[in-house]
């Protein structure tokens, strides 16, 4: 009937929603089962810390300056 | 033309097969995907900078075995500013005042005086006259000097002996005051 969608196409997309939602499931699946993706193993954290050289210094000269009377 | 069973049959193992794919994926990444947090942060490097704002005491004239110091103001003592971004520890050391009475002598000496904007020198600081070592030994004379603008500034007094036996003439030393981050 006019303006009513044919039994062939709904069999085509349900065939095609078929096919996606296999092949979708297996590549995702295929992926975790190889350890593939984020794993705890990549998440972590933590700090080492060091401290090299010499600490830095400042110096100031001065002057301390007199006469001595004879 | 297809069968409605069949149809039927397609669709719904679509939908098994989407659930239970989800329900799956979901199981598998139990433990695997998460929140992770971290921390970012610098590290400013410490600056240490002294200024001497006076760095020049004359005492003038004076004769043998006459004392003076510079806790009078008269001369002026040293006064130093720390401009850098840590306390710091000051040590002093000097070269020879004096021929007949070579450092350290009690005849040349220092201390650590107040200022009007500390008027205490910070604890541990040498507050008594004490002999002025060689520059190759020198004393730590102002300890932990803040950075803060409204308590970085300490004086160094200075304090002269003329010795009985000291020749005539013009005397001068080389102060060295070196400053590094306050343990």
């Amino acid at each position: 009937m006019k303006g009513e969608v044919s039994k062939n196409a709904i069999t085509f997309l349900v065939v095609l929603l078929l096919v996606v939602s296999v092949v979708g499931v297996g590549t995702v699946t295929f992926s975790l089962m190889n350890g593939s993706g984020i794993s705890n193993n990549d998440i972590d954290k933590g700090t080492v810390g060091a401290y090299v050289g010499e600490p830095p210094i400042s110096t100031g000269k001065g002057t301390v300056g007199l006469t001595v009377s004879t | 033309m297809i069968d409605n069973n069949i149809l039927a049959a397609l669709v719904v193992v679509s939908i098994v097969i989407s659930l239970g794919g989800v329900f799956l994926i979901t199981n598998m990444s139990a433990g695997r995907i998460g929140m992770a947090t971290g921390t970012v942060g610098m590290q400013l490097d410490p600056d240490t900078t002294i200024t001497l704002v006076t760095s020049d005491i004359n005492f003038g004239t004076v004769t043998l075995g006459q004392r003076d110091d510079t806790t009078d103001g008269i001369p002026l003592p040293f006064y130093i500013r720390n401009d850098g971004s840590v306390a710091v520890d000051i040590t002093i050391g000097a070269t020879d005042l004096f021929t007949s009475t070579p450092n350290p002598t009690i005849n040349y000496q220092f201390m650590c005086g107040g200022t009007t904007e500390m008027v205490l020198c910070p604890v541990g600081s040498v507050v008594t006259w004490t002999n002025m070592p060689i520059e190759l030994l020198p004393i730590t004379v102002v300890k932990g000097l803040g950075f803060g603008d409204t308590a970085d500034e300490i004086e160094i007094e200075i304090a002269i002996g003329v010795p009985t036996d000291e020749p005539a003439g013009n005397k001068a030393s080389t102060v060295t005051l070196t400053a590094s981050e306050a343990i």
